[in-house]
């Protein structure tokens, strides 16, 4: 299981920032998870853990695709 | 040092004005980290003896702690998700199987069964395994509750709060047609018993049958089922 760091930003509906750990660091990336969340309010920061980060994209996709493209034609 | 039931919820109190100095911040990092070894074993256990692969995320952000502490009647140690993880299945069947194992394999369970009373249109089970002092939720949800879900809350930064019931003026009507969605979805699933891409198909049938999927939200979420869905097969 891999540790992904993900900075979304909501206002734009995208992934800025992905960062990928070796299973098992947890306290590296929580120290980062801990130190951007304080440092960048304005962004959705979320730690998140998976086998692979196509199996993320499967269970958190609207940090990976914008889902709401359809509400243009609304 | 842990902080007491009475500390930590002293704590919520405290940030829940949304002004959280630098002191309460340590504290509320201190009390999410400390939630880790729960959730290690139930990821664990899950990926070991359950053979699933579900995605977790060990910590609940602070944002989303503060919102809830203002938007519910919860105190901070009363708080069930601070980790969590969630399992995407096929259909309600392995929904069922799914939640049958986790009350099996894990000894102190509590099952949410949000299917039977969804909450603004969402649906999955949560259950709610209490080990080492901490409760761990997980999340078992169907491929169509996952992606409606993922609908809605990537709406939410445009339209509102929709996940907890809260439409902006200019999306008014959101929230019940997406509810309206949601209970198509439902019934395909429910009362048909079928995969994930037919229920799709025939939740886009009632709804048009309802005359309902004229709305560009409706195409949009059943198109969104089927181009996911389908994508997944050829891959």
């Amino acid at each position: 299981m891999r540790l992904f760091l993900l900075t979304y930003d909501r206002r734009r509906r995208a992934l800025v920032d992905t960062q990928e750990f070796e299973p098992g660091q947890y306290g590296e990336a929580t120290r980062l998870f801990f130190d951007l969340e304080r440092d960048q309010p304005d962004m959705e920061v979320v730690l998140l853990e998976a086998a692979s980060l196509d199996d993320l994209k499967r269970t958190h996709r609207r940090y990976f695709e914008d889902l709401t493209g359809f509400l243009q034609t609304a | 040092m842990p902080l007491s039931a009475r500390e930590t919820d002293r704590l919520g109190e405290r940030i829940k004005g949304g002004d959280v100095t630098d002191q309460d911040r340590h504290l509320l990092e201190e009390f999410r980290v400390s939630y880790l070894p729960a959730y290690q074993e139930v990821v664990g256990r899950i990926r070991e003896v359950m053979g699933l692969h579900p995605s977790g995320r060990p910590d609940k952000r602070l944002e989303s702690i503060v919102a809830k502490l203002q938007r519910e009647e919860t105190s901070l140690s009363q708080m069930q998700d601070i980790a969590g993880c969630r399992i995407v299945v096929e259909d309600w069947e392995q929904q069922n199987w799914v939640v049958q194992g986790l009350v099996q394999v894990f000894e102190r369970t509590r099952v949410v069964d949000r299917r039977q009373k969804p909450r603004h249109g969402y649906r999955a089970v949560h259950v709610i395994v209490r080990t080492q002092g901490r409760p761990v939720e997980v999340q078992v949800r169907t491929f169509l509750q996952d992606l409606w879900a993922n609908v809605v809350e990537g709406l939410s930064s445009e339209a509102g709060d929709l996940k907890h019931g809260v439409e902006l003026p200019d999306y008014a009507g959101t929230l019940a047609l997406m509810a309206d969605a949601a209970d198509a979805i439902a019934f395909a699933e429910r009362e048909r018993g079928l995969d994930s891409l037919t229920a799709a198909e025939t939740a886009k049938l009632t709804l048009r049958e309802g005359a309902l999927y004229r709305t560009g939200l409706f195409r949009g979420i059943v198109w969104s089922a089927m181009h996911f869905h389908l994508r997944r097969i050829q891959r």
